[in-house]
């Protein structure tokens, strides 16, 4: 497995495992709305920097494991493989975020609109990561 | 019938003391999984990569990869 398919799987499951978290958390909390406003930051910030720690310690730790020879910028595959996956979160990013911005402020607002804006944005980088390392499994962009 | 690109790399690197793949990876620029992509005829490379893989083995582009059935 290349340096650059372990970064990818390390930001996916980072991802997923963090903000998850956070949206089950929301699930089997529906008393979440009723918190004080500064307090429903609480549970989003957690998983953010638990997010932001995961991938600082798991990118530390591939680079020490790593040879410096095989921690290449990025070869014309990745590249490829990227842009490629970008793509496809892109368009999914746009229509969620028509679907939040453009239609759900008519049914409900607040923090609903805010939780729902967030899952956009996590479904469409988790599409991405998926997206990435199901390339780098087929060894074809 | 449909043509591919096809290459001949495998056989390359065998005439070549067995280079191997991380070898010929680093002498153009990509990783041991590109080449083996390459190879596997999973990934076609740029002209530009292409052409390095002919240099390194001092051969016509033609030689490494060719278009067929």
């Amino acid at each position: 497995m290349s340096y650059r398919e372990k970064t990818a799987w390390l930001y996916l499951l980072a991802m997923l495992v963090c903000f998850g978290s956070y949206f089950l958390y929301l699930g089997f909390n529906p008393s979440f709305y009723d918190l004080p406003f500064l307090q429903k930051f609480i549970p989003l910030s957690i998983a953010g920097v638990l997010n932001m720690v995961v991938v600082l310690a798991g990118h530390l730790w591939l680079l020490l494991k790593t040879e410096k020879a095989d921690r290449l910028v990025g070869d014309e595959r990745d590249l490829k493989i990227e842009a490629s996956s970008m793509v496809i979160a892109y368009q999914l990013l746009i229509y969620g975020m028509l679907f939040v911005g453009g239609m759900l402020p008519f049914y409900t607002s607040g923090w609903k609109v805010a939780n729902c804006t967030i899952l956009v944005v996590v479904i469409a980088e988790a599409v991405r990561g998926i997206s990435v390392v199901t390339k780098y499994r087929k060894q074809m962009p | 019938m449909s043509k591919k690109l096809k290459n001949n790399i495998r056989t390359l690197r065998f005439h070549q003391s067995e280079m191997s793949q991380a070898e010929l990876g680093a002498k153009i620029g990509v990783t041991r999984q590109t080449i083996a992509a390459i190879e596997s005829g999973k990934y076609s490379p740029s002209l530009e990569a292409a052409f390095k893989i002919a240099d390194v083995f001092g051969v016509k582009i033609t030689d490494a990869f060719d278009w067929r059935e």
